[in-house]
């Protein structure tokens, strides 16, 4: 029976069809190519451990990903681990609250009508990567989890062991430490 | 319900709807302290003049498409086999 169920699962081809996958979904996660390299190996690794206990209900790729996925989460988890540990959950924002998110809206629209736009952004972008450099490490890590790699409040939260509030006071504190340097840059917008 | 908002929970809130963690309630009161105080308006729309940065600065780094070479993929063969060899 186990035997079937290895023969499923054909290791010797991870490489050619998922590791570009895998790299693609890791990078916007993980904006450091070495850490990948090593969380995508050590998948594959993770996969030929456990390859018995595959039962075949999920396609091999969605199987990887999920390996993916807890390896990097250990990641952060990692090099966080010697931080505050005090992990209170009180989740007082609902999920009805996520509609309407007005900001976003005006997101997607920005950039496409005038011709130096698409200019003046990246120019704002390359000072808002230099500001988020100069951010201490702490807010530096929430910061770029939650806005540039999406990851929901509640995972952070768990895995920097913080409590919510805590979180938003961290990213709070972030985003105006980010204008202050944004406006000695002389944009005042 | 509260009504009054001061200028720092103003600001928080203005940072939560940033992520779309604001209640409507907050959004409300958020809109009556803006009628009142030009400071912490002029913050918001700061605010969401950051966030759209970052969009960008997200689109960036998704169209740089930094890819694996082909010695990172054979390196990454030849670990699997060593593994499957040892195991």
């Amino acid at each position: 029976m186990s035997k079937e169920k290895v023969n499923n699962l054909s290791p010797d081809l991870w490489v050619d069809k998922y590791a570009d996958y895998l790299f693609n979904f890791t990078i916007t996660r993980v904006r450091d190519v070495d850490v990948v390299k090593d969380l995508i190996q050590e998948t594959f690794f993770a996969g030929l451990k456990s390859m018995s206990r595959y039962e075949g209900k999920a396609s091999e790729r969605t199987w990887l990903i999920s390996i993916l996925k807890r390896k990097i989460v250990d990641h952060y988890r990692r090099s966080n681990s010697n931080k505050g540990r005090a992990e209170v959950r009180m989740n007082f924002y609902s999920e009805a609250s996520r509609q309407g998110d007005w900001i976003e809206e005006s997101v997607s629209q920005t950039g496409s009508n005038r011709p130096d736009a698409q200019l003046e952004a990246e120019e704002l972008g390359q000072v808002l990567s230099s500001c988020i450099k100069k951010l201490s490490k702490r807010h530096k890590t929430v910061f770029e989890m939650k806005t540039l790699q999406d990851f929901e409040t509640d995972e952070i939260c768990k895995v920097l062991k913080i409590n919510p509030p805590n979180f938003w006071v961290i990213l709070h504190r972030a985003r105006i430490q980010l204008r202050k340097c944004m406006e000695d840059h002389g944009f005042k917008r | 319900m509260k009504i009054n908002l001061k200028c720092e929970e103003a600001k928080m809130i203005c940072t939560k709807s940033q992520y779309g963690a604001a209640t409507w309630r907050d959004k409300i009161n958020l809109n009556i302290h803006f009628v009142c105080c030009k400071v912490c308006w002029r913050f918001a729309k700061q605010n969401s003049k950051l966030s759209e940065i970052c969009a960008t600065i997200k689109k960036t780094t998704y169209s740089q498409s930094i890819q694996l070479t082909a010695e990172d993929k054979k390196k990454m063969k030849m670990n699997i086999e060593c593994f499957e060899n040892k195991n």
